[in-house]
């Protein structure tokens, strides 16, 4: 029997505190899509996508009206594209990146994850001709996002191809220098990629997925926010202890919502379902945002010491609930510290409080790493390469994702104010401390091994 | 012999005892009870099946020889089987916004009207406002987002902001209960 404290309690999550599933996110293999042929593998991949997601659209719009909750984005996630390029050119890389484009278009969806390559052990011709691709492709199409893993845990970090992508992010940021370098906001460096995200940039559907699958991303940061808003001022004297009980608490009433939504969706197309990704993803809204929650919990300027604890507090409660609320989570399941999409970290780097140092700090107990970061337009690949390392080797030697999204902005220096606009946000240009000194490392090139597994102290 | 026993009476400890023991005394087994206190007046609504020789003035006679001391209404009457409803799905309807008369009037015609059946309804008043929360059973030939959008306009007339959400978002909200199981439910339902 349903008690209506409890049935208000889910309506205030839903109405007030911005409570929604974020993405319903369709995996599809496009491995059978592989032809020498280009036009004959465009035309299958278009097909497939039709028959597969043609439905998508409407099922989660009726859902939502079902159950009164939003889904704020329907999204694809392909197998890695560069699986359908080996033994084709740059062209027909782009043919497949516009008819992705064009299909996800035609079926309604928002974005199409996977146009991605997984190089961190080497690199095949495909996948070459990919990252190559990668500048031209972001630039002429507007759905299409890429993710390019170059280092795992088992593989160690390639640091040639990290070299290769921070090239590539400078070009890309060329190649949409109109759009203030925006087409690096498509693109995810990943350690560790995970095959089942279904958050976008770097969703992509790994090898060991089935050929076509439902996984969901829920949000719900307001909600997490006022749980503890009301726990402060109902208890100002409460512990952390009461704080991460109350995360838990509302984490698991957050998974369950997106494993309701996920699994109708999939019951309804007659896919698997997959996962819930119960990472707490922010956007630019006020009430709507991760850094409120660190403030909630005490930590007043984002970045003062205390705030890496505080982060790795969120990101445990948050993993306990949602673990207990479903035996299908997955993904990424973690706070997402994504600086332009969230105005309270934004804000604190406008400040100068919060500095990407710190931030990368903070990307070493969550995910998913330096998330929508802008920099310098004038910054060098070997500074990219950095900071690509860092990331790579704080999830490497962890055993966990990172990842980097970072965006040059051209003709911008340190302190210029960037609005993207929409989801995407807006914020301040930032810069390292010490962005040079490393690339005598960097350029050294190769392969940094694989870390030991024993010894863990 | 089946038999309905309401009463409403004001709260005090011990009543659902002494119902629960008139009705067993007279050899019934209660088969249903819906028991709750509102405003502080307790009502009850029961089922009993009674031996077949036990007529309903019997029941009736004990049970207002039982409550004469309070101020009570109760009725017994033969049990009739429940209506038979369209094929229905469970969904819970909120109405949140500035007290007035002529609310529950508003929406319980709107529902009438359209073969929706009211299966359980609470009012909270938080003077200047109040809260409606009800259970509804909600015909499938209904289009819902239609539905939805008729009674926003309706109720929004009077201040008064209302959902109608599907009972699972709030069972799968406050029960552990696994939801693979709850949406096989459903379909078998």
């Amino acid at each position: 029997m349903l008690r209506t404290d409890d049935i208000l309690s889910t309506v205030r999550m839903i109405q007030e505190e911005n409570l929604d599933v974020r993405t319903v996110t369709m995996g599809i293999s496009l491995n059978d899509c592989a032809d020498r042929r280009v036009a004959t593998m465009v035309d299958a991949v278009r097909r497939k996508i039709r028959v597969k997601a043609g439905s998508l659209v409407r099922i989660c719009d009726e859902l939502s009206t079902r159950y009164g909750i939003p889904v704020v984005n329907k999204r694809l996630a392909i197998s890695a594209a560069s699986n359908l390029l080996d033994g084709h050119t740059q062209e027909a890389a782009l043919r497949l990146a516009v008819a992705l484009d064009e299909t996800t278009e035609a079926v309604h969806v928002d974005l199409v994850g996977g146009f991605s390559a997984l190089v961190h052990k080497g690199i095949v011709p495909g996948e070459m001709t990919l990252i190559n691709s990668l500048p031209e492709v972001l630039a002429k199409t507007r759905r299409v996002c890429s993710s390019i893993n170059v280092a795992t845990t088992k593989a160690g970090i390639n640091v040639d191809a990290v070299k290769l992508v921070a090239e590539t992010i400078l070009a890309i940021s060329r190649a949409t220098a109109d759009a203030r370098g925006f087409g690096c906001a498509k693109l995810v460096v990943f350690a560790n990629i995970p095959e089942d995200n279904p958050f976008m940039a770097g969703a992509y559907l790994g090898e060991g997925e089935p050929d076509c699958v439902i996984n969901v991303g829920v949000s719900g940061p307001g909600v997490v926010k006022r749980a503890v808003d009301r726990l402060v001022h109902d208890h100002p004297a409460c512990s952390l202890d009461d704080i991460a009980e109350e995360v838990k608490h509302t984490a698991f009433r957050v998974t369950r919502t997106g494993e309701l939504i996920g699994r109708e969706v999939a019951l309804r197309l007659g896919v698997p379902f997959g996962v819930v990704d119960l990472s707490l993803a922010p956007t630019p809204r006020v009430g709507d945002s991760v850094g409120e929650i660190y403030q909630a919990m005490g930590v007043r300027s984002i970045g003062a010491p205390g705030t890496t604890a505080a982060v790795a507090m969120l990101n445990d409660a948050v993993k306990k609930g949602g673990a207990f609320a479903s035996s299908s989570v997955g993904g990424l399941s973690g706070a997402f510290i994504p600086v332009t999409e969230d105005h309270a970290l934004s804000s604190a780097v406008t400040a100068g409080t919060l500095s990407l140092e710190k931030l990368e700090a903070m990307s070493s107990v969550c995910s998913v790493g330096l998330d929508m970061i802008m920099v310098p337009g004038d910054t060098s690949a070997e500074t990219l390469a950095g900071v690509i390392l860092d990331e790579c080797a704080i999830g490497v030697f962890n055993k966990k994702t990172t990842g980097v999204r970072i965006i040059p902005v051209p003709g911008a220096k340190a302190g210029d104010f960037i609005d993207f606009g929409g989801l995407f946000g807006s914020g301040t240009i930032a810069n390292f401390v010490s962005p040079h000194g490393a690339g005598e490392f960097v350029n050294r090139g190769g392969h940094i091994p694989a870390p030991i597994q024993s010894l863990v102290n | 012999m089946r038999a309905v026993i309401t009463l409403l009476v004001p709260d005090r400890i011990g009543i659902l005892n002494e119902i629960t023991a008139e009705v067993t005394d007279l050899g019934a087994n209660i088969e249903s009870i819906s028991q709750t206190v509102v405003a502080g007046y307790f009502t009850v609504t029961l089922v009993g099946s009674f031996p077949a020789s036990t007529v309903i003035s019997t029941v009736r006679n004990r049970m207002m020889e039982r409550f004469s001391g309070d101020t009570s209404v109760i009725g017994v009457v033969p049990y009739s089987p429940p209506m038979v409803i369209p094929t229905s799905e469970r969904y819970v309807i909120t109405l949140i916004g500035p007290e007035q008369p002529g609310i529950l009037k508003t929406v319980t015609s709107f529902l009438a009207a359209r073969r929706i059946n009211i299966d359980d309804w609470y009012l909270i008043l938080s003077l200047p406002n109040v809260t409606h929360v009800g259970e509804i059973s909600v015909p499938s030939s209904l289009d819902l987002g239609h539905l939805q959008n008729e009674l926003a306009g309706l109720m929004h007339s009077m201040g008064l902001a209302t959902q109608i959400q599907h009972e699972n978002i709030f069972r799968v909200t406050n029960e552990i209960g696994p939801i693979k199981a709850l949406l096989t439910e459903d379909r078998h339902a």
